[in-house]
């Protein structure tokens, strides 16, 4: 719900009191007592944590451009998600993809751009991944493909059309052509979250891959919330829920309790789709190594990785800032998770796919370099489309449209955003590995990288610019306070 | 990442959205900048280094919504005079308060518990009648001992002692002690004589001397390590520690309690009673004493779903283990492990140090080394 004039006052006025006290005055935490006093709720928040640390600022790539004269477009920036145990694959033209945002955490204008940008994206060769998130999938996402409209029956078309009228006429976007919305050219993972915001079967038989989500960095052992203000009645149709209610997903899958029974999950959605589609499992970055070395043992395809800073639509804010580890200080758990497993196993196709606090070129290059084969996005889709960070996206009031429906977003203009900011994107990947001497994407590694703080250098084990490492960095501290102490009786 | 990087990236989005093109400039070489002109302020609240570690896979998450959790404890080591608290939180602070804000204060807190949300108070005042909750006096003058249910004494060195000695003869209620920073030299004595608890109130502990340039942390961490010392070898018959002062919000809360903290000292109700009103409006004490209740109510509902989202069914389960930082100050000063490495800063100095020894023959003994290690670790304070 947004602010309340009352809730402002309520919290300068203890601003006030505080400062009289001599103290300095927490205004952020000052307006969360307020509206705790106000409705005696727990308060929410979005987008991404205010993680103090987030590494990705602290490593340089090693002599690479991000801009070059040169023409580097033959460099390999492909990505293949699947036949570890999949028949099939879903190959991406980008390394990244778009994260998880359902439908009702965000409106309906900013699916349509993303579905309309990555379409022509698809056309002009660049196919791109998209993540359905875990409140379901809108009908054109379902069944826009044409043979996943052969076996419907001429009722269910019906009925698949009429909802789609209701959404269109709903967000006075009627002009849209039918068919063009009905064609979906790009591949289309869906999750499988533990609320199952998914009413007909399709959802999970038509995807080109499920992610088993079991938790994302923004609210790690939580559960998904969409506030009662966001389920409108459609949203509500659309997940098979009460509208106006708050939809609290349960904290974990109720099958899904241990080991065993992620591999249970996993086999019975392989069989489910005749072992055809990639299988993936989520989870927030937390106890990695251990999470990790379940996902690989549950005939995954691949695992998905979300860090603290991992965007959400809600999330208590408590919960967003205080659960997880960031993103970069995960690598090296999951590095550590996927050798000691293939020191015993043989290679296959696993991959790993890493979200939180990536939106640009260097970024994901750092992060596939730390061990990475593609990454995901999510606030860097919502900034292409015109957000303006004001955070507000678990209430209703996102003055650009995105998450609230004050106003009305303009499909055109951001699925021209998407287009370009994922165009340039890749451009300036391929410039960062040619510029590297390197033919693929994928082939960016550690020595590319270097870093220039200490605790950068602990957690990522990367080196310092001038060739050092936190080793040497520690053994000189150590000889400094050994000669300070004078316990050689000679300088070291 | 703050607000000012992700403008940064705003501005640099949008340049692609526009051009479709590469940029000219890297982006985290802007914040980079940003982030070394404010390196005076860095690491200043170490609180939003430290982050707790989720449960999903390998350790199955409780649900807040449809499980319970338990907050309840006790006060007290003698079995028959424990006073429970159904949220482990004793308001405490030093606001002053006027008899309206007192009066609004005594009607929240009974209404919390009679909702089972019951929490204790702490105060000079004389306990009110008609209270339902706990009420610790803080005692300066032995004879005007009212009808407490507990007492809060302020350390003053050997007369405190004197003064347990002398309330234990006609009091059995719990005797909390507030010490200050020099509590690792005589918690054990406190202990000895039938103390029921320890209150460090950090906010004072960290403006003395002794504790020039740390945080809250530290406080918490050598006031556990005092109590963990006096029950070395024995177990703990219940001696809590009472963390007040830079604990005021839950996510705070749950680290102070995962860094050993049994109960928490809790100002903000106070500020709520003391502030009370609109400013534009006449002071309400129905409306002064909702506030307060919400504000608890929502305060509970936070520290339910953090320990259930670490994957515990109890509060008070938290432990160091379940907590990393992604600072080695706080590393330092909360003997917390870094995130990633799963090691404090001391464990990796320590190894290295070993290493370093032994590859340059140097010969020291096991009192040298943590010389060394400590001087390490002050470089890093």
């Amino acid at each position: 719900m947004p602010l309340h004039k009352d809730i402002m006052n309520f919290r300068w006025d203890m601003a006030k009191v505080v400062k009289n006290e001599g103290h300095v005055a927490d205004l952020k935490s000052l307006l969360l007592d307020a509206q705790k006093a106000s409705d005696g709720l727990v308060p929410y928040a979005s987008l991404g944590a205010h993680s103090q640390n987030d590494y990705f600022s602290n490593m340089v790539i090693n002599n690479a451009k991000i801009n070059s004269t040169q023409d580097y477009s033959d460099v390999d920036s492909s990505l293949i998600i699947g036949g570890r145990y999949s028949k099939k694959i879903i190959k991406t033209d980008v390394p990244f993809s778009v994260a998880g945002m359902s439908y009702g955490s965000i409106k309906l204008p900013a699916k349509i751009s993303m579905h309309f940008a990555l379409n022509k994206l698809a056309k002009n060769g660049i196919k791109v991944l998209m993540n359905t998130g875990e409140g379901g999938a809108l009908p054109w996402e379902v069944y826009g493909t044409e043979k996943s409209r052969e076996k419907l029956s001429k009722t269910h078309w019906d009925s698949i059309l009429q909802f789609t009228d209701k959404l269109l006429k709903a967000n006075h976007l009627e002009e849209i052509d039918i068919d063009e919305l009905f064609t979906r050219e790009y591949p289309l993972v869906v999750q499988y979250a533990s609320g199952r915001f998914w009413k007909d079967p399709a959802y999970l038989l038509n995807a080109d891959g499920i992610e088993i989500k079991i938790g994302q960095g923004a609210k790690i052992g939580h559960g998904g919330i969409l506030p009662g203000s966001k389920v409108t009645e459609l949203v509500a149709e659309n997940r098979g829920i009460l509208a106006h209610k708050p939809a609290h997903s349960p904290s974990r899958h109720l099958d899904i309790l241990g080991p065993e029974d992620l591999v249970a999950k996993v086999l019975e959605l392989r069989e489910l789709t005749n072992w055809e589609i990639p299988i993936i499992v989520k989870v927030g970055a937390s106890r990695i190594y251990d999470d990790m070395e379940i996902i690989l043992k549950s005939y995954a395809d691949c695992a998905t990785v979300d860090g603290l800073v991992g965007g959400t639509g809600a999330a208590p804010y408590e919960v967003r800032e205080d659960i997880g580890i960031n993103t970069i200080a995960s690598l090296r758990p999951i590095r550590d998770a996927i050798n000691d497993y293939y020191e015993t196993h043989d290679k296959d196709g696993f991959k790993l796919v890493v979200n939180g606090g990536i939106w640009d070129s260097e970024r994901i290059a750092k992060t596939i370099a730390l061990g990475a084969n593609g990454v995901g996005i999510g606030t860097g889709f919502l900034l292409a489309m015109g957000c303006t960070l004001i955070q507000e996206c678990h209430t209703d009031i996102c003055p650009a449209g995105i998450t609230g429906s004050h106003e009305k977003l303009d499909v055109e203009k951001s699925a021209e955003g998407i287009f370009n900011y994922i165009k340039a994107t890749k451009i300036e990947l391929q410039n960062i590995a040619g510029s590297l001497g390197r033919k693929k994407i994928e082939d960016i590694e550690m020595t590319d990288i270097s870093v220039n703080d200490l605790l950068t250098s602990i957690i990522s084990e990367l080196p310092f610019f001038d060739g050092t490492n936190h080793i040497s960095k520690i053994r000189s501290k150590i000889d400094n306070s050994i000669n300070a102490l004078n316990l050689q009786g000679e300088k070291i | 990442m703050r607000l000012n990087e992700k403008a940064v990236i705003r501005k640099s989005i949008l340049e692609l959205c526009n051009t479709g093109l590469p940029r000219k400039e890297s982006t985290d070489d802007v914040i980079r900048t940003i982030r070394e002109k404010s390196r005076s302020e860095k690491e200043g609240n170490l609180w939003e280094y430290i982050v707790a570690l989720g449960a999903q896979l390998s350790r199955p998450p409780f649900d807040p919504y449809r499980e319970k959790i338990k907050l309840a404890t006790k006060i007290g080591r003698k079995g028959d005079q424990k006073i429970s608290l159904k949220i482990p939180i004793l308001i405490y602070g030093e606001f002053d308060l006027s008899q309206s804000s007192k009066d609004a204060l005594n009607l929240a807190l009974n209404n919390l518990d009679d909702n089972r949300s019951t929490v204790g108070l702490i105060s000079r005042d004389e306990p009110c009648d008609e209270r339902k909750y706990p009420h610790f006096q803080i005692l300066d003058d032995v004879s005007k001992l009212a009808d407490p249910d507990g007492i809060v004494l302020e350390y003053a060195g050997v007369k405190t002692e004197e003064k347990i000695e002398k309330i234990r003869k006609e009091f059995d209620g719990p005797i909390i002690v507030e010490v200050d920073e020099y509590f690792s030299y005589y918690t054990g004595n406190l202990l000895e004589l039938g103390v029921d608890g320890i209150l460090v109130n950090t906010d004072n502990i960290t403006k003395s001397e002794k504790y020039d340039g740390k945080h809250a942390i530290a406080v918490i961490h050598d006031a556990r390590l005092a109590i963990n010392e006096f029950y070395r070898g024995k177990e703990n018959d219940g001696a809590c520690l009472v963390v007040a002062g830079d604990v005021n919000n839950a996510g705070k809360m749950v680290k102070a309690a995962g860094l050993g903290a049994d109960v928490i000292g809790y100002d903000t109700s106070l500020l709520i009673a003391r502030v009370g009103h609109h400013s534009e409006n006449f002071f309400d004490e129905e409306i002064t004493a909702q506030k307060i209740f919400n504000h608890m109510i929502a305060t509970k509902s936070e520290l339910t779903g953090i320990p259930a989202a670490i994957g515990y069914s109890d509060f008070h389960n938290l432990s160091p283990s379940d907590f990393r930082t992604s600072s080695i100050k706080a590393s330092v000063q909360g003997n917390i492990p870094l995130e990633g490495v799963d090691k404090t800063y001391r464990n990796i100095v320590e190894e290295i140090l070993e290493e370093h020894i032994n590859t340059k023959n140097i010969s020291v003994n096991q009192q040298e080394k943590q010389k060394i290690i400590n001087l390490v670790m002050e470089g890093e304070n």
